[in-house]
């Protein structure tokens, strides 16, 4: 399903009388919800917000957990990774050698998860802790700004 | 330590120098895969601000994104220091432009040559480039553990010791200025100047740093060329943000700032095209001289 999908589905949501809606396709899952975490059936440690906001929609109100098998909530206790400067976000070393990390894959404390450069300075980026990358928040070599999230991090 | 392999046997420790704390502990090897490589081994063992990692050869020297760095053996300096700042990390950004500007300084000082400066890092002589620095640091997510500055300066060097794709692009001091340099009394002079300006630079903010190193910039208010991530984007130079980073004036009037990328200078058609030998050209020359003034949201 594609965001321009899920937009959709938040417009109807949103105008409609539903609470929420949950579609169930090819063993992924989304919900829609117009309850705030604390009213929310499931437990879902991930606020949801009150459908009214516009900005943009499909993020602050929809989780769609990857491939989570089905009968499980969608777990997204995920800390966080946020960018200590302003500079541009690198996944790999060098252009031609694979990135530090992809989204799923389970990082030790130390490991080293991207490079942000600035101005020829390379920072190294580690986990602050043992866990699981749910997310890569930026592509490679694009411009980030101080304090921007890079990664959604699930603590081990 | 990684290189421990390297290391073997070839380290000698100088004595300390009082009342400097960049070169406060310099520990000396003949040969290394690259200074940077070592020091950061260092620091993460706990080295103390200011110590300095010096080679007379690299077999691996580096530059950004793994290119490698021609060092052959005792004709550059080619050293690397550990530092641990305490100002707050967004302006560590700043740190290579300041690196620049004072090895620029302690040139001229030492040798009357009259270094210019390419953004964000590169110290040229007449157009060619002398000086490169490549700064690496380790955070624990927003956490600085710490910061190295490598520093490779090509000092002794004669046209031969370059590579022939390299020798339109590179010099160094010996051939600029017709004479050699004693490479022990120039590192002094840039470690001194090093230490202050960073000193001055963490007491007073980025004011003077910024203007010092805009003042050997001669491409700032000219037409460039910004390769990023091998695309090209031309556009005017406007100036540095008070990250350090380039502004450029795009063609439609909107500013763009850039963090990372390789800057050349453009020459109109017909231009002698060295930025030190040729005359500077009218503005009126620049084919962006019509742009309108107007912000990027």
């Amino acid at each position: 399903m594609n965001e321009h999908e899920i937009r959709q589905l938040v417009k109807i949501v949103e105008q409609s009388n539903i609470g929420e809606l949950e579609i169930k396709r090819w063993g992924k899952k989304i919900r829609i919800s117009k309850y705030a975490s604390g009213t929310n059936v499931a437990s879902n440690p991930a606020p949801a917000a009150p459908a009214a906001v516009p900005a943009p929609p499909a993020a602050a109100q929809v989780q769609q957990p990857e491939a989570a098998p089905a009968p499980e909530p969608a777990k997204h206790s995920g800390t966080e990774i946020k960018s200590p400067m302003v500079g541009t976000f690198y996944r790999s070393p060098s252009p031609d050698v694979d990135p530090y990390v992809q989204a799923n894959d389970v990082v030790k404390k130390g490991q080293v998860l991207c490079i942000i450069e600035a101005m020829k300075l390379m920072n190294e980026i580690e986990a602050e802790q043992d866990g699981r990358i749910v997310e890569v928040l930026i592509e490679n070599a694009q411009p980030v700004e101080y304090n921007q999230p890079l990664f959604i991090i699930e603590p081990a | 330590m990684k290189d421990d392999s390297t290391l073997a046997g070839q380290e000698s420790l100088t004595p300390v120098k009082p009342g400097n704390r960049l070169g406060s502990t310099i520990l000396s090897f003949e040969t290394v895969t690259s200074t940077n490589t070592v020091a950061k081994d260092l620091a993460r063992a706990g080295a103390e601000e200011g110590t300095v990692v010096l080679a007379d050869r690299q077999t691996q020297g580096k530059g950004r994104q793994a290119r490698s760095w021609s060092s052959p053996p005792k004709r550059g300096l080619w050293f690397s220091y550990v530092l641990r700042p305490q100002f707050p990390v967004q302006w560590l950004g700043l740190i290579p432009l300041l690196t620049a500007s004072s090895v620029a300084s302690a040139i001229e000082d030492s040798t009357g040559l009259m270094p210019n400066l390419k953004w964000p890092n590169d110290v040229l002589v007449r157009g060619k480039k002398v000086c490169g620095i490549l700064a690496e640091s380790e955070f624990r997510a927003q956490t600085l553990s710490f910061l190295v500055v490598g520093v490779g300066l090509n000092v002794n060097q004669i046209a031969g010791d370059f590579p022939q794709e390299l020798r339109q692009r590179a010099t160094s001091l010996r051939i600029e200025a017709g004479s050699v340099t004693r490479r022990e009394i120039l590192l002094d002079s840039i470690m001194a100047q090093i230490d202050k300006d960073y000193r001055r630079f963490a007491a007073s903010g980025i004011e003077e740093t910024s203007a010092n190193w805009t003042r050997r910039c001669p491409d700032i208010g000219k037409m460039c060329e910004i390769l990023e991530d091998g695309k090209s984007t031309h556009g005017l130079f406007e100036s540095l943000d008070k990250f350090g980073r380039l502004i450029l004036r795009l063609a439609d009037g909107t500013l763009k700032t850039i963090a990372s990328a390789d800057v050349n200078r453009v020459f109109p058609m017909g231009s002698p095209g060295n930025p030190t030998h040729g005359p500077d050209l009218p503005k009126e020359s620049y084919p962006l001289q019509q742009f309108k003034t107007k912000t990027a949201s």
